[in-house]
């Protein structure tokens, strides 16, 4: 029987890249006076090449895109027509995209997060990863899976808030190369190198 | 006697700010964000680009306080001061509450364009003090 880690080995050694649609919904604690959490929700495009490729698409509510190419982590964000460039390694070693989609296999996940078995929820199986290091805005991630497909990608922040992205079928046969993930800045965009 | 001025009502914006610094190196802090409250009192959340929120300033009549997740929220004497130590600038988060609903807020050595806020988009320049500080808010 399967269970979420074994899941999580498979998907690392079987799935070297894949495209998907994601809808991400932020969940936000009730504050005083508030019956339901708030929530924010946004959509888009995600697609990965292992061992260090991924772009997020983000469509709606406003289109933001967010690309690993190999060496860089750009952030594009086309109504400001900014670009904040980023040398990949340091800016990705602790975030859950890294975990999902920009790791070769599970020894590198272990580098960076603790793994454990989850409960099974929402009828998939879990993989809890907790960053090792303090000082990262997540706190804790978790990776969903059915049957090995990858279905969810959970995120907790300190402030107790829950990101969940949902994916879609994830296309495996899209041939992907290094070229669907190069950024180049548009003509005009301001770019920055913190 | 004079009636006491009415609150400004409460106020929610959510969307994205980007506070550009002509130093030396540039810098540039961006976010997308969720501001509340009024100038006596409120809440600014900033979040990074894959929803996590990054920090949360909160303000009242008694001071101000930023939050890094890290469950020991830094108090400040003010919010000028803590928008310095957080971003560089001492961004006026009250005078941008005002600019946020359309009503202008001057402010020595920043140069406020609202023309566009009807379409939620505002650019604020502070020219004085150095280093020049250009700061855009775009909201929905």
């Amino acid at each position: 029987q399967s269970d979420g880690l074994q899941s999580l080995e498979l998907f690392l050694a079987q799935v070297q890249q894949g495209r998907a649609t994601f809808t991400q919904t932020v969940s936000a604690p009730a504050r005083s006076g508030e019956a339901t959490r708030r929530t924010r929700s946004s959509r888009g495009e995600f697609i990965f090449l292992r061992p260090d490729r991924f772009r997020f698409h983000y469509t709606h509510p406003f289109e933001q895109l967010i690309v690993a190419d190999g060496q860089t982590l750009w952030l594009y964000d086309p109504d400001l027509n900014q670009v904040t460039a980023r040398a990949q390694a340091a800016a990705l070693a602790q975030t859950p995209a890294s975990a999902l989609a920009a790791a070769a296999d599970l020894r590198a996940v272990r580098e960076a997060f603790e793994l454990r078995e989850g409960q099974p929820r929402d009828g998939l199986l879990w993989v809890e990863l907790t960053p090792r290091a303090r000082d990262t805005q997540v706190q804790q991630v978790r990776i969903g899976f059915e049957q090995a497909e990858l279905r969810a990608l959970e995120i907790r922040d300190g402030f107790g808030q829950i990101s969940l992205l949902r994916f879609g079928p994830l296309q495996r046969t899209s041939h992907l190369s290094a070229a669907d993930f190069r950024f180049s800045p548009p003509p005009g965009a301001e770019v920055l190198r913190p | 006697c004079a009636t006491p001025p009415p609150p400004t009502p409460a106020a929610t914006w959510s969307g994205r700010l980007v506070l550009s610094l002509a130093s030396d190196p540039p810098q540039r802090f961006s976010a997308v964000f969720e501001l509340e409250g009024t100038a006596q009192a409120g809440v600014l959340r900033l979040f990074g680009p894959l929803g996590a929120q990054a920090a949360e300033v909160r303000w009242s009549p008694t001071g101000a306080w930023l939050d890094r997740g890290d469950g020991q929220p830094a108090p400040y004497p003010d919010l000028a001061a803590l928008t310095a130590d957080l971003i560089g600038a001492a961004v006026p988060v009250t005078a941008v509450l005002d600019w946020l609903a359309g009503r202008p807020h001057p402010l020595p050595g920043w140069e406020v364009d609202l023309s566009e806020q009807p379409q939620g988009r505002l650019r604020a320049r502070r020219l004085t003090p150095a280093p020049e500080a250009d700061l855009r808010l775009l909201w929905h």
